[in-house]
């Protein structure tokens, strides 16, 4: 029985413990080199993912990020873009996170001084 | 002895182990001004299971049943870190992110230019320092 | 061999058989520029390098990538480019695969405006 309580406690403690573990792979960061003085700038994100069991089969979840943060700023321009592409481990099963964020630059907006 | 050895084995080999995972330029504009370089650096800790599982395993080499009990801990623990992995693990996925903010912090004016990012690891034993870093110029 | 337990190795087994036969894809890279306002030309390139067993001889698949990008888009500016840099196992074979979407912007043509005249006193006016 000891064993066993044993490996149990080892399993309870590693899904508690390590079952949050993650991995930032990359932060690919662009797009400051045009910015006006002054100009009014409107923080956007988003975040997609993607459930992998094993294996996956693609990687469109990148291509809905960056389509989702182009829609957060329809009538401007996005300056400062970030991409953060990390993985959430797991018991058979990791998640693949695609953060990007930005600033909406509308270029008729007043600037500041 | 043989712990000794292990661990020594492991601090040298570990020691200070850089490892580039990624980097990133862009264009560099040196005509609207004078530029001042500045860098931005985040980083969170990583846990190596595997390294742990060695150290125990040079710890409790005289016993079967203790190595038996390392083995098959590491094995469930690596049950539970599927998926694909730059560096070691950490325990949190956001200590890279608003990176670009803590950027304008720097350079307020958001003039900007010659962006590096670069992502890498610094190995130790058991342990590792997972950094990103960000350089560049402020526009002035 | 009970049907609970042949069962449910069958159902891995498609799991799996699924897996290798749809491709273990793994996002390698991305990249990010600032993003345009005029989205209404999107432009698409792909390359892809097979190798077996992954044994690549060289890493010059995507140099025409730019190239291509620029044929799209003769007249414009490529601007709000994402790419992105993706690898597929299929059992023994590796296909890696870069991607890259951006948007073709052509700067609106000058609006051209009629040249000043001289105006000529017409005949028999004071």
């Amino acid at each position: 029985m000891k064993p066993h309580a044993a490996l149990a406690a080892i399993a309870a403690f590693a899904l508690l413990a390590f079952g949050c573990t993650h991995s930032v792979h990359q932060s690919a960061v662009a797009g400051l080199e045009d910015v006006p003085r002054g100009a009014q700038l409107r923080y956007i994100e988003s975040e997609t993912k993607q459930s992998v069991f094993l294996a996956s089969g693609s990687t469109e979840f990148a291509d809905r990020a960056m389509a989702d943060l182009t829609a957060r700023c329809p009538d401007g321009r996005i300056v400062g873009v970030e991409a953060r592409h990390s993985t959430s481990l797991g018991f058979l099963v990791h998640t693949n996170r695609m953060k990007m964020s930005g600033y909406c630059l509308v270029e008729n907006a007043e600037a500041v001084p | 002895m043989k712990f000794r050895t292990a661990a020594s084995m492991l601090v040298l080999l570990g020691t200070g182990c850089a490892h580039m995972h990624h980097v990133q330029f862009s264009e560099i504009d040196s005509s609207r001004g004078r530029l001042e370089p500045f860098e931005i650096q985040v980083n969170d800790t990583g846990v190596s299971v595997h390294d742990g599982a060695a150290l125990a395993r040079a710890a409790a080499s005289t016993s079967a049943n203790a190595t038996r009990a390392v083995n098959t801990g590491e094995a469930i623990v690596a049950l539970t870190q599927m998926g694909p992995t730059t560096g070691e693990p950490t325990f949190s996925d956001d200590w890279a992110d608003q990176m670009l903010a803590k950027v304008l912090e720097r350079c307020p004016s958001g003039q900007v230019t010659g962006l590096v990012a670069r992502r890498e690891t610094m190995k130790y034993p058991v342990i590792s320092g997972e950094i990103v870093t960000i350089k560049g110029y402020c526009v002035l | 061999m009970s049907f609970g337990r042949s069962g449910l190795l069958l159902v891995l087994a498609s799991i799996f058989l699924s897996s290798f036969l749809g491709g273990c894809t793994s996002l390698q890279s991305v990249g990010v520029t600032s993003i345009p306002k005029e989205r209404g030309r999107p432009i698409e390139v792909t390359e892809n390098n097979v190798a077996f067993l992954g044994i690549h001889f060289d890493n010059d698949f995507a140099d025409d990538v730019p190239e291509e990008l620029r044929r799209k888009c003769p007249n414009g500016k490529v601007s709000g480019v994402f790419s992105k840099y993706e690898s597929t196992w299929y059992v023994l074979v590796q296909n890696r695969s870069v991607t890259v979407k951006g948007y073709c912007v052509v700067p609106e043509p000058p609006v051209a405006t009629a040249p000043a005249v001289a105006m000529t006193p017409a005949e028999g006016s004071p």
